[in-house]
């Protein structure tokens, strides 16, 4: 997807959202079939369990309608906005069934494609630019950056958590997240520069 | 931009927040003293501010490395679903705007319509009121108009216990007018009469009027445009306690004479 598409997707989502601040639920779900599935994907992957997942998807989209007139576009694309939101909600639900002690039942294991079976037929939500980019940009990080990068977002640890689930002092988890995180952003700022150089970071 | 520089070399730029803060900002991971500290300085530091934008792009994007899997088909539904529980529990409007937009000077003018809203609709009924309940000066002009008249007629008119009084009359002319001292307030119901008595002629009511304290000058409406034949015409103020039934007793009288 080029950026002049990128940009006319902001456009649509914004135009979404107005008609939702305006009671129309069929722009919400014109909204959630745009934005569901990488939501879903996102707390599944969080969560582990779609039965889970799908609850804090519910949660996350009606909030969204509830706080549509909230949403300042200058302050960033709404992408950025549901998937912050739903990165939130789905650490705070995975903190609190851990902490009551009954923690996820069902982990699903998302590349299994008879579990991936039972859902309806994949539909383009992402474009194949942003996926290629994003999943080369994870796949060339030292495969104990990677690892920290998921264990802070996917499973919302902190340092001193990752240090002892790895067993290495929390000064070295700082510094290898903080790599990777330099990393990342640097191919974000620039994903031209980092495909031709995406070999520097296996180094 | 050198206390950024620095930070280059060293790790971490003097005074700012160090990067780990910054990528927990972005990802809403710090708790509310953090968030509420870095917030306070990205306001100030235009490059950490920068920072925290970087940083939220490769979150989204770290996001969207999750394996892509479609949602079950009915999730829609159940959002909508639960839109309307809400909106039938409360039916109130449906967007919850998370803060107030009427914050600030909206809510205060709000609040203040109503009482412009009343004050001006004082203002109207006071204006209107001081234009039609104005007291209307119509006496002064017409006894005016009598003792300005050139063939005004003059009748000094005397009565017991010290009253006495004036009458101005003008051939022609539908009113006169009358100047007494000492005459008692009419009782409820009662009125004084100024009659016209010509000289072996009936007596002929030229009106009535309510003598009231204080008051001394009365302008009295005729019945028709006194006429004067030029005889000599007696008039008489009379106490009617039965007005229009019988004539009273005389209070004033006085004579006209050419």
């Amino acid at each position: 997807m080029d950026k002049e598409t990128k940009q006319e997707w902001r456009e649509r989502d914004r135009e979404l959202l107005r008609r939702m601040k305006s009671g129309d639920e069929k722009a919400l779900e014109e909204l959630m079939g745009h934005w569901s599935r990488p939501v879903f994907s996102l707390a599944l992957r969080i969560m582990g369990n779609p039965v889970a997942a799908e609850e804090v998807v519910q949660d996350v989209f009606f909030k969204a309608w509830k706080n549509a007139a909230v949403f300042e576009d200058s302050r960033g694309a709404f992408s950025s906005w549901i998937l912050t939101m739903t990165h939130h909600a789905a650490i705070d639900a995975l903190r609190r069934s851990k902490s009551r002690g009954s923690a996820v039942t069902t982990t699903l294991d998302t590349q299994d494609p008879v579990v991936a079976g039972s859902f309806v037929a994949p539909k383009s939500g992402i474009t194949q630019w942003q996926k290629l980019k994003l999943e080369q940009a994870m796949q060339s990080l030292p495969e104990k950056q990677k690892k920290v990068v998921e264990m802070a977002y996917f499973e919302g640890l902190s340092r001193e958590e990752m240090a002892q689930i790895l067993k290495e002092p929390v000064g070295t988890v700082k510094t290898r997240l903080r790599d990777a995180i330099m990393k990342l952003t640097a191919v974000f700022k620039d994903p031209e520069a980092f495909l031709q150089s995406a070999e520097d970071f296996r180094a | 931009m050198i206390n950024h520089f620095i930070g280059k070399l060293f790790g971490r730029a003097v005074g700012c927040p160090c990067h780990e803060d910054l990528f927990d900002f972005a990802l809403d991971g710090l708790d509310a003293k953090g968030k509420e500290s870095v917030r306070k300085h990205l306001g100030d530091c235009p490059h950490c501010r920068d920072q925290v934008k970087d940083y939220a792009w490769v979150s989204e994007g770290i996001a969207l490395t999750a394996p892509q899997i479609d949602p079950p088909v009915d999730m829609c539904d159940k959002v909508k679903a639960r839109i309307r529980a809400e909106k039938e529990a409360n039916p109130a409007p449906i967007l919850n705007l998370g803060r107030d937009p009427l914050a600030g000077w909206p809510r205060f003018w709000m609040r203040l319509g109503p009482v412009f809203a009343l004050a001006s609709l004082m203002m109207t009924v006071l204006a209107f009121a001081a234009v039609f309940m104005r007291p209307v000066p119509q006496a002064q002009p017409v006894a005016n108009a009598v003792m300005d008249s050139p063939s005004m007629m003059l009748v000094s008119l005397k009565g017991e216990s010290g009253v006495k009084g004036s009458l101005f009359v003008a051939p022609g002319m539908s009113q006169a007018v009358l100047k007494v001292h000492g005459l008692k307030a009419c009782q409820a119901g009662a009125s004084y009469g100024l009659w016209a008595c010509p000289k072996g002629g009936k007596p002929s009511l030229l009106g009535s009027f309510q003598a009231v304290d204080g008051r001394c000058s009365y302008v009295l409406s005729l019945p028709r445009p006194f006429e004067s034949s030029g005889a000599p015409l007696d008039f008489e103020v009379t106490h009617e306690e039965k007005p229009g039934i019988e004539k009273g007793p005389i209070q004033l009288r006085g004579r006209y004479n050419l």
